[in-house]
């Protein structure tokens, strides 16, 4: 077990920012932390990390108890925080060589760290820059590779991909990957459920400072009732034919904008099939129809009520 | 090493950091070079006048006032002798005069038995600052050793025919440059008879003083009359005690005479407006405390992505701080070497011999300004303005405190609350500038610098008790 938190409670006076929340991080994994913001995400993190004073529970790293003085435990833990953490004044090769100096003394061995560190993120070329002149995306890659340029074996990574455009994102989600495979266990905290999905093994959903829902993308979405949602583009919808949609078996919600008829299946088959029926028997002319499969906030909408971007 | 290295980089590519401890106090120092630089120096440096109102006639304080000198043998004083209080009063109003010495009886009473040398109050009218200073001398002056009656020949007669004793006496006073003391070539014997007899006559004065301001002429009258009549203490009261000890008072007087000559602008230091550079050096100092409050920020997780970066290493906090602290330290050193520099050699300051020990004052000031700024950042709560707002407070309020502002203050912070002057670090560091500079005061000199040091280090224990034990409720 990599990281063990067990009924963490967390209060900002009246406010309970975690309430007796637990989880489990076995070696290997890319963890998914889910949830929209103010769930308690950062909050975790800064606990997990001794940043933060937390009222009740137990937090365990590679086996033991994380203190702010855990310093053994610190040199295998990489941090990458939610706001770019890097020294104005020192270009982007001094920043990554002074970050990684606070976990590597030796000198070569540093040296060849940083190198390594640059070319992951690839921002060599970028090397004598200062902060102050790159983009968000280089900037957050540099903000990466301060964080593990000592190859720590547990990353932590709260939501590395805020305002970042998406070839930067792309970059950063193949990173993280790779530095999976490498060997290290990742901890993603975000509110962007696709980057979940993408990167993810497991994923826990919080919401209120509690656990939702935990377990691969696939156990999260059987959780839920919904097996489809058809869209179709539609100038206009008669009161005869929305009751006959909503006749149809599986069907658990029809909703129509003007535009767009979104339809609601749960899980069944020749959904799309029996839809297209109705259409062709009544005459009902439509653009353009597309079916999708539940996403992860429709697992979130449906436990709780509401949309995770909220 | 890594991190002091990148701490001094990043401190030299802090713009605002080069301004005020570098840019500023030069550009400052060349508005006054401007203002001031074209005053002849000499011509500035005039007699300081003081007035005398004698109810009784004592010849030999005239004597000693009249003899007074500067380094450059100039007479210290401009004495006018007035026929009434009231005379010296408008003389001193209307600002003829820096203050005046009342000379009158002593009075046999008990308050006459306590020394109560020093500023007792601000008393009467217009602001005038009353200043009664009571002489112990008494009448059995030197037991007997020597007549009361004796000529300033017949002493002299005396000192050379004891000249051994009194050689082995200077020698063993320990004093600066009396290991190759030589009694014909360095005793002024006539300055030290007099002064020996002007003390075994004059044991029924007493003598007050009045000033309107406490500004550097009043200062130097003051130390005069403090000197003078420490000094007639000791030769009675030695000599009294123990008649032997007559030989170790005139060896004394061979030091303290030089002080007495010396003390006021001791001539290191003619310039009027050097007061400006002491300040201008003293407020650097003090803007240190920026750079000790960006350390203390810097590792404060509620403060900064970088420092909780900077805490989730394995590196202690402390040791992170300390090495800001040293990073910083080294820059704002070299910062104030060029400015002091320039001071000296652009701005044609001349602090003559006592330059190292306005350097190492200096020093020493910057040291406890940057502590107090890490103290501020980690003691304070909140955010990083309201920090930035306190070490701001603490920068003006304590130049304020120290005269910088408005040099007074410490004057009236001397009588009401002179616990003030004794820690507020401006004011240790401006005094300790004066203490050399204007007073020649070494032993001031370095019981302020061992306080402005003790102060700057009791400030870095706190700071780092605090971040030992620094947990954070929110972030």
């Amino acid at each position: 077990m990599v990281v063990k938190i067990e009924n963490l409670v967390k209060s900002y006076g009246d406010f309970v920012a975690l309430d007796h929340f637990s989880l489990e991080i076995e070696e290997g994994e890319v963890f998914g932390l889910l949830g929209p913001n103010g769930s308690g995400k950062s909050t975790t993190m800064n606990c997990l990390l001794s940043l933060l004073q937390y009222d009740e529970g137990t937090i365990e790293v590679f086996g033991q108890e994380m203190k702010p003085d855990s310093y053994e435990l610190k040199k295998d833990i990489g941090v990458i925080l939610q706001n770019v953490a890097v020294f104005d004044e020192l270009n982007v090769e001094e920043n990554i060589d002074y970050f990684c100096g606070l976990y590597i003394k030796d000198k070569k061995k540093r040296k060849q760290l940083v190198e390594e560190a640059m070319e992951f993120v690839e921002i060599t070329e970028y090397r004598k820059f200062y902060p102050k002149k790159l983009s968000g995306g280089l900037l957050r890659r540099l903000n990466i590779a301060c964080g593990i340029a000592h190859k720590p074996k547990l990353i932590i990574l709260d939501e590395p991909t805020v305002a970042v455009d998406p070839q930067s994102r792309n970059k950063i989600l193949e990173g993280i990957q790779k530095l999976n495979e490498n060997g290290a266990t990742i901890i993603y905290t975000t509110h962007y459920m696709e980057e979940v999905e993408q990167i993810c093994t497991r994923i826990l959903i919080m919401d209120h400072g509690r656990s939702i829902a935990v377990g691969t993308t696939d156990e999260l979405k059987a959780m839920i009732d919904l097996g489809e949602t058809i869209t179709m583009e539609l100038p206009e919808l008669s009161d005869e034919i929305r009751s006959l949609i909503e006749a149809l078996p599986h069907v658990i919600g029809v909703e129509y904008d003007g535009a767009f008829l979104k339809v609601r299946f749960s899980k069944g088959k020749h959904n799309l099939i029996r839809l297209l029926d109705v259409m062709k028997e009544h005459d009902v002319t439509f653009r353009g129809v597309h079916s999708e499969l539940p996403t992860l906030n429709d697992v979130f909408l449906e436990i709780t009520g509401k949309e995770l971007r909220d | 090493m890594l991190r002091y290295i990148y701490k001094i980089k990043i401190v030299l590519r802090t713009p605002v950091a080069i301004f005020w401890t570098l840019v500023f106090p030069i550009f400052l120092g060349m508005l006054f070079y401007f203002m001031f630089g074209n005053i002849d120096l000499e011509q500035q440096f005039s007699k300081i006048p003081m007035g005398v109102y004698a109810e009784i006639e004592n010849e030999n304080f005239m004597q000693m006032l009249n003899e007074v000198k500067t380094e450059d043998d100039e007479p210290m004083f401009d004495v006018h002798i007035y026929d009434s209080v009231e005379e010296a009063d408008k003389a001193l109003i209307s600002d003829d005069i820096d203050g005046y010495v009342i000379v009158r009886e002593k009075e046999e009473t008990e308050s006459n038995e306590k020394d109560t040398s020093g500023i007792d109050g601000v008393l009467g009218e217009d602001d005038i600052m009353n200043n009664s200073i009571f002489s112990n001398v008494g009448q059995e002056v030197i037991g007997g050793m020597l007549p009361n009656d004796m000529s300033k020949e017949e002493i002299i007669s005396w000192m050379i025919a004891n000249k051994d004793l009194i050689t082995d006496f200077v020698k063993e006073s320990g004093n600066e440059g009396v290991e190759d003391f030589d009694f014909d070539r360095d005793m002024d014997l006539d300055n030290i008879a007099g002064q020996v007899q002007s003390m075994m006559n004059n044991t029924s004065s007493e003598y007050e003083m009045v000033v309107r301001d406490m500004d550097v002429g009043a200062s130097v009258i003051k130390t005069f009359l403090d000197q003078y009549i420490q000094s007639n203490e000791m030769i009675t009261k030695a000599a009294a005690d123990d008649p032997g000890k007559i030989m170790k008072v005139i060896s004394g007087l061979y030091g303290e005479g030089i002080e007495i000559k010396d003390i006021p602008l001791k001539g290191e230091d003619k310039s009027p407006y050097t007061q400006y550079f002491f300040a201008l050096i003293a407020m650097t100092c003090l803007i240190a405390s920026q750079f000790g409050l960006e350390n203390g920020k810097s590792i404060q997780v509620d403060q900064s992505a970088l420092a909780a970066r900077r805490n989730v290493a394995p590196t202690p906090k402390l040791s992170q701080v300390v090495t800001d602290f040293l990073g910083t330290y080294t820059i704002f050193s070299a910062m104030l070497m060029i400015v002091l520099a320039v001071v000296v050699f652009v701005y044609k300051q001349d602090f003559g011999s006592n330059a190292g020990l306005i350097v190492l004052n200096a020093l020493v000031g910057g040291f406890t300004g940057q502590a107090a700024g890490t103290m501020i950042a980690v003691m304070s709560s909140g955010d990083a303005k309201k920090k930035d707002s306190l070490c701001v407070l603490f920068f003006m309020g304590s130049s304020f405190l120290s005269g910088l502002m408005w040099a007074d203050i410490t004057y009236y912070l001397e009588e009401k609350l002179p616990i003030v002057n004794r820690i507020n670090p401006a004011t240790l560091i401006v005094n300790g500038f004066r203490s050399i500079a204007v007073f020649g005061n070494y032993r001031q000199y370095f019981t302020n610098l061992a306080t402005l040091f003790g102060i700057g280090v009791l400030f870095i224990l706190i700071s780092a008790a605090k971040l030992r034990r620094q947990k954070y409720a929110s972030i």
